[in-house]
């Protein structure tokens, strides 16, 4: 008795028969596209696995591409500041500082100091709340889902705060080359203490829940460890690279505003895997709770902003320059040409995420389980629309 | 280390029972948005000028001006107000950081749902966006962060001491760096051109002073204006009570950055600023008499139109008022031979010395020339008639402000009353103090005057300069009697003015006779308004028809005599911008006097670039006003382009504005400067890119190229600013729209023709 | 009552009811729109209350939420899940990109006008709009529903040849699609049998 066989045939041509022995080859193909409650954002990854342990990975990144660094020469100087923060979605201020800095490095334009520390509020405001966000999204791949529902409400106030004082919660368009676009509104140095008093008091509980939850931990351990000697080599920054022991952190190494009149730590960890990457970005969260404490008692008074010219007519003199920003997800920078004219000739962004996102998380990839693979991506905190602009 | 706690551990999670959830229960607990909100807009509709700034400054060209009804055209105002599209808007609030006005707000609503893509594009006016009255306003301009420079760069001035006894001139002028310091104020958003008498290109060529393109900003300004310089000094600068930086800070010093750029450009020069597209006409003649603004601007645009001109004037030399009635500390000889240089090195004759009805017969004039064009002004000054004005130390002020200029001596005073409450009356107050601390190192000079204060004629600038020099103001008196001894003026008696109009606004003046003042003077000048001279007409002074008492003119100030044409003050003043815009004007009124030639109407594209161009010098920035006013196109451009009119026409009602303005385009630079805007933003919106390097974007599909006739139309655009966009439109013509376009207009014309012939 | 009632209106009836109030959202975050998404779903504001969930797999889906811009690359997975998922189906284009191009008008590689490639049931205004927006959007439909006035879906089968057109136009060519949109809806009586 013969069986109907059917034969089919799939892409690579390669031939299947029911019941015939198994090939040799073991992989198989997996693609974890755009729609997939696991990756983060609008990305994908192509992963060819043996069982369960990946062998290979490709990142799939492109489908947010809005071709920015173009989108930025059609446009005049001032113009520019509308554009700038919808670069990286969940941490938009270190966008604005970048591009308001190189603008001042060219024209050597001198930002009064209550804008200066109004910044430096302004990105460490920005940093909790991306960080809040990020311990949400690595809780949500290993299941707690409690955690972003806590975290995501406490960023809220975070970000009612930004309504307050800018008058846009995500994107705020505040800091603008020469200064600050608002003074700050009444009362609203009070209104940011009582907020982070509130943050403060729930740091113990997300302890209570995420971080030194027996299972979390035991599931995070020894996941996706970047080796520290391979760390400088793959260009890692940010709380990843102190994950993995160094302390390096573009505030201390290269100060900008008046990071260099504040007293603040780097946390590091030597393990270099999830869980002490998402351990320092919680000391991270007390540090900058502290900076901006430090910041509300030093804030002068005076000008908010040094007045420019005309906006339609305003021409930046002829030069370039390279500034970086320390934003939460890594080293951030901008490098600006001009060419004398009113709009920039050049804008270039090395985004931090590029790194870990694309190269970093391949190599990570490799040898993980399937399981795992989430929870590697997220504990990078590569963020897809700063992969690609 | 880690200490993985109890077992009991996670009933710690019992502690949040009975606690309050964070939830805010949106649609039934309001929240309200914050103090500084970025929300929809608001626009309070009559405080905005419709400049249109914040269309300028929106960097996803979210807003387009449109017709509001009820909105009219005026000085310093246009009739368009902002429409925001929500489908583009990102609430990014330059716009209200960067209004002129501090008329657009933002308000605290965020909400607008909808099926229909199309309502979200709408005209914020006082109310929200749902109709609500008064909304809670969000994000408003704020004084400390204001985008727009409202201070202008100070001019450099001689002090009143330096001044009083010597004709030096008094403004100093812009250095470089704060001519582009004050140029860079400028929004460009053209209400100057719109008020000014001859509509000058004034954003164009304050952005030329701002690249720092000397030779471009003098290019832009005798497009319209040969007597750049002059203006440069002595304009009433219409332009600057229109500016829109006005409203909220100080008027740009438009007067100030015209005089840097003139000044910056060496007279040898001049002639290769002039835009010399010139077509000899037949070499027909044409005889000016006066050389005033009014006669010299008729004569370079005759001049510029292929005509030969010859211009007579009747003082030894050319410049009319300009020379002869303006003092030298305000208006430099040297300067104005610069302007007159030029025009002369176009090719006109200027003969001086020559007197039209003495030297010269008014009747060989008509004879001689093929047209003829009378601008000879108000060189006669009119008398008070008061008793004691026919003692020869009477004088008119207009005769020695000429005198002055002349180097005629005439007696100095010690003390002297000037009477008139004017421009002129300044003038020739201020020289008479010169004279008299050059004479007598002191100044006793009073200025009477009918108005009051608040209400005299004179540029509140002069009379602020003249009180520092030492000039002591009486206002609100009228003269009644020049008293006399021993054949000595010794002073003149006044009563008070009690009102200058009536009811009807009509010049009515009425005093109280018993509130007497006497100033005591030597002498008395009289400069209380001028009025023509017109007998060399002779006969021909009956043979024209009037209107009142000026000569009847059509709008090209043609008289009923087809061959006279009639400029300036005699016909319409009262400054030198009007003279020069009405001198144009009746150049160009010549020159279809003259050029009559049988087949005007729309044959070929070649002929629609051709009349375009011949009313190019029209420069009319507003194509709704024109086309929407049938009488309008015909008084404007003749009954040749009643065609021309017809095509607009059939095309706007076709709803096909793009190709309305497609066809101004084809020889008007204004023109194409607006077109260039709403191509850029019809190419924008359909998605096409603007490098044509690029290869088309896939999905659209290519088309058939232009044919000949097209490309003879578009080369018309081969100048410097066009050539973006003649290369965008190269890019497109692979695209089937834009054929359509191409299509559409041919139709038109052949329809137009069509209705021509049938005429 | 006046107007007779079939079997089947009546029980269409039923089903808008319940259908309104368990409305589930693809979790797909298309856009930059999507940041105000987590603090929507989560504790904060949420949108459980009116039985909206996150659902990953698009055959489970109600709502496609386009959160913001789409780039071309987007837009080709967006129309393969929107095709996977059942009738009937409800697009929200989300902020201003949608509706006429928005922040990104001139950009190479982003749709201009989100309904020239998928029927959509409604706007919202806002770059990008708030939680409060989204969740009184979010009730507009459900009353639409509810009151069986949601149809948008079925222009997709109807005008199936326009959509086509412009994707294809779009993408340069044809594109892969693992359904046959309307031989399905001959075959399943799709449009017939929904209200």
């Amino acid at each position: 008795m013969s069986e109907k066989m059917n034969i089919v045939t799939v892409n690579d041509g390669r031939t299947l028969y029911p019941g015939a022995s198994a090939p040799e080859n073991r992989e198989y193909n997996m693609f974890i596209g755009p729609n997939h409650p696991g990756i983060e954002g609008n990305f994908a990854l192509k992963l060819t696995l043996e069982g369960d342990t990946i062998v290979q990975a490709r990142t799939d990144a492109g489908y947010l591409h809005r071709g920015f660094e173009k989108l930025m020469e059609q446009r005049l100087y001032m113009q520019n500041i509308a554009i700038v923060p919808r670069i990286c979605v969940p941490d938009p201020d270190p966008n604005e500082e970048n591009y308001a800095r190189a603008i001042e490095a060219i024209a050597h334009i001198e930002v009064p100091r209550r804008a200066q520390f109004i910044r430096v509020m302004m990105l460490e405001l920005s940093r909790i709340a991306s960080h809040l966000f990020a311990f949400g999204g690595f809780a949500g791949t290993l299941g707690l889902y409690t955690m972003p529902n806590w975290s995501i409400s406490d960023r809220d106030r975070i970000l009612e705060l930004f309504e307050a004082l800018t008058g846009a919660r995500i994107y705020h368009i505040y800091i603008i080359p020469g200064g600050v676009r608002r003074d700050l509104p009444e009362g609203f140095a009070q209104r940011v203490k009582d907020t982070l008093f509130y943050i403060e008091s729930k740091l113990p509980e997300y302890d209570n829940l995420l971080f030194e939850n027996s299972i979390i931990r035991k599931r995070s351990r020894g996941i996706g460890v970047i080796p520290p000697e391979k760390a400088m080599e793959w260009g890692v920054t940010g709380p990843n690279l102190r994950a993995a022991g160094f302390a390096h952190d573009v505030r201390i190494d290269d100060p900008y505003e008046v990071y260099n009149e504040l007293e603040f730590d780097i946390p590091i960890a030597h393990e270099s895997d999830a869980l002490a990457r998402m351990l320092v970005r919680r000391k991270e969260v007390e540090e900058s709770i502290r900076i901006i404490r430090q910041v509300l008692d030093k804030m002068p008074s005076g000008p908010v902003w040094n007045k420019q010219p005309n906006p339609l007519k305003w021409k930046v003199p002829a030069g370039d320059a390279y500034v970086r920003t320390e934003s939460s997800k890594g080293e951030y920078a901008y490098y600006m040409v001009s060419n004398g004219d009113v709009r920039p000739y050049r804008v270039h962004v090395r985004g931090a995420s590029v790194t870990h996102g694309v190269h970093v998380l391949e190599k990570l990839l490799i040898g993980t389980r399937i399981e795992d693979a989430s929870q590697v991506m997220f504990s990078l905190d590569a963020c897809p629309p700063e992969v690609d602009r | 280390m880690f200490n993985p706690g109890s077992i009991l551990k996670p009933l710690t999670a019992l502690r949040y029972l009975g606690e309050k959830p964070d939830t805010i229960k949106v649609p039934f607990v309001e929240r309200p948005a914050a103090d500084r909100y970025r929300g929809f807009h608001i626009n309070d509709l009559d405080k905005c000028i419709g400049c249109g700034t914040c269309a300028e400054i929106c960097d996803n060209d979210a807003i387009r001006m449109v017709p509001v009804e009820g909105k009219e055209a005026g000085v310093g105002r246009t009739q368009y107000r902002p429409a925001i599209d929500y489908g583009r808007c990102c609430w990014c609030a330059l716009c209200v950081d960067v209004c002129t006005t501090g008329s657009l707000k933002m308000t605290r609503e965020y909400i607008h749902i909808s099926p229909d893509a199309n309502s979200f594009f709408i005209l914020p006016n006082e109310k929200s966006i749902h109709g609500e009255s008064a909304p809670k306003e969000g994000w408003t301009a704020d004084k400390q962060v204001n985008f727009l420079d409202l201070d202008r760069v100070p001019m450099k001035e001689l002090s009143a001491e330096e001044r009083g006894d010597s004709f030096i001139e008094i403004v100093k002028g812009f250095s470089k760096e704060e001519a582009i310091k004050e140029a860079s104020r400028c929004v460009s958003c053209g209400l100057c051109t719109a008020v000014c008498p001859a509509n000058m290109n004034i954003p164009e060529y304050i952005e030329a002073i701002w690249n720092d393109d000397i030779h471009e900003a003098g290019r832009q300004m005798y497009k319209t204006n040969p007597l750049s310089d002059v203006c440069g000094r002595i304009c009433t600068h219409k332009c600057e009570t229109a500016c829109s930086i006005g409203n909220r800070g100080k008027p740009l010093s438009i007067r100030w950055l015209k005089r840097y750029a003139m000044d910056a450009i060496p007279q040898e020069q001049y002639l290769s600023l002039v835009d010399q597209n010139i077509v000899k006409k037949g070499g027909k003649k044409v005889a000016i008499v006066g050389s005033g603004p009014s006669g010299l601007s008729a004569s370079y645009y005759l001049a510029l139109m292929g005509y030969e001109v010859t211009v007579f004037e009747a003082y030894p030399k050319a410049g009319g008022m300009m020379r002869y009635g303006i003092p030298s500390y305000r208006l430099p000889d040297a300067v104005l031979d610069k302007d007159i240089g030029l025009i002369e090195s176009l090719g006109v004759t200027i003969k001086t010395g020559t007197r039209v009805g003495k030297d010269v017969q008014f009747e060989d004039l008509h004879q001689q020339f093929d047209a003829v064009l009378i601008a000879t002004g108000f060189h006669e000054g009119r008398s008070t008639k008061v008793p004691g004005t026919d003692h020869p130390m009477v004088f008119q002020a207009i005769d020695l402000l000429s005198r002055i200029r002349r180097g005629i001596e005439f007696p100095v005073e010690k003390e002297i009353v000037v009477i008139g409450g004017g421009n002129v009356a300044m003038d020739i107050a201020r020289s008479l103090a010169r004279l008299q601390k050059q004479k007598y190192g002191e100044v006793h000079l009073i200025v009477t005057s009918l108005e009051t204060r608040d209400i005299m004629p004179a540029d509140k600038e002069e009379i602020e300069e003249a009180e520092e020099e030492g000039i002591v103001f009486h206002p609100g008196r009228g003269p009644e009697e020049v008293l006399i001894e021993d054949s000595n003026i010794v002073g003149l008696k006044t009563s008070r003015c009690t009102r200058v109009f009536d009811e009807q606004k009509r010049f009515n003046p009425a005093f109280d006779k018993n509130d007497i003042e006497i100033y005591k003077g030597n002498m008395v000048v009289e400069a209380i308004g001028q009025g023509p001279n017109m007998s060399y007409l002779g006969d021909y002074a009956t043979k024209l028809e009037y209107d009142g008492r000026r000569i009847k003119v059509t709008p090209y100030y043609q008289s009923s005599l087809g061959w006279l044409f009639v400029a300036g003050d005699i016909i319409k003043g009262p400054d030198v911008i009007n003279g020069v815009a009405v001198g144009h004007k009746a150049a160009i009124g010549i020159d279809e006097y003259l050029a009559q030639t049988p087949d005007d109407h729309v044959t070929t594209i070649d002929d629609c670039i051709k009349i375009a161009r011949e009313y190019e010098k029209q420069e009319i920035r507003q194509l709704d006003a024109l086309l929407k006013n049938k009488d309008l196109q015909e008084a404007e451009f003749g009954e040749g382009a009643a065609a021309l009119g017809l095509v607009l026409q059939e095309l706007l009602d076709q709803h096909n504005r793009n190709l309305a303005q497609l066809l101004m385009l084809l020889g008007n630079e204004n023109f194409r400067i607006h077109l260039r805007q709403e191509l850029k933003r019809e190419l924008r919106a359909r998605d096409f890119s603007r490098y044509a390097n690029l290869a088309p974007l896939p999905g659209t599909p290519g088309g058939a190229p232009f044919s000949e006739g097209d490309l003879v139309a578009f080369l018309a655009l081969r100048e410097q600013k066009g050539f973006e966009l003649y290369n965008d439109i190269f890019y497109l013509s692979g695209h089937k729209e834009f054929e359509f376009i191409i299509e559409s207009l041919r139709e038109a014309q052949r329809k137009a023709v069509e209705k021509v012939e049938a005429l | 009552m006046a107007k007779e009632l079939t079997q089947k209106a009546a029980w269409d009836r039923v089903l808008a009811k319940l259908k309104k109030n368990s409305l589930w959202m693809l979790h797909y975050c298309t856009g930059c729109g999507a940041i105000e998404l987590p603090p929507t779903m989560t504790a904060r504001y949420d949108m459980e209350r009116f039985g909206i969930m996150p659902m990953v797999t698009p055959r489970q889906a109600d709502i496609l939420l386009i959160t913001g811009y789409l780039s071309v690359k987007t837009l080709k997975r967006v129309i393969l899940v929107y095709e996977q998922m059942q009738a009937p189906k409800y697009v929200v284009g989300f902020g201003s990109c949608t509706i006429n191009g928005g922040m990104y008008w001139d950009s190479y590689s982003t749709i201009k006008s989100l309904d020239q490639y998928l029927p959509v049931e409604m706007y919202l205004a806002g770059c990008m709009p708030r939680p409060e927006a989204i969740i009184k959007g979010f009730s507009w439909l459900i009353d639409r529903v509810g009151k069986g006035e949601a149809n948008s879906w079925r222009d997709y089968y109807e005008n199936y040849e326009f959509y086509r057109k412009n994707q294809e136009e779009l993408f340069g060519g044809p594109i892969q699609s693992y359904q046959d949109i309307p031989a399905d809806a001959q075959k399943f009586g799709i449009l017939e049998a929904r209200q």
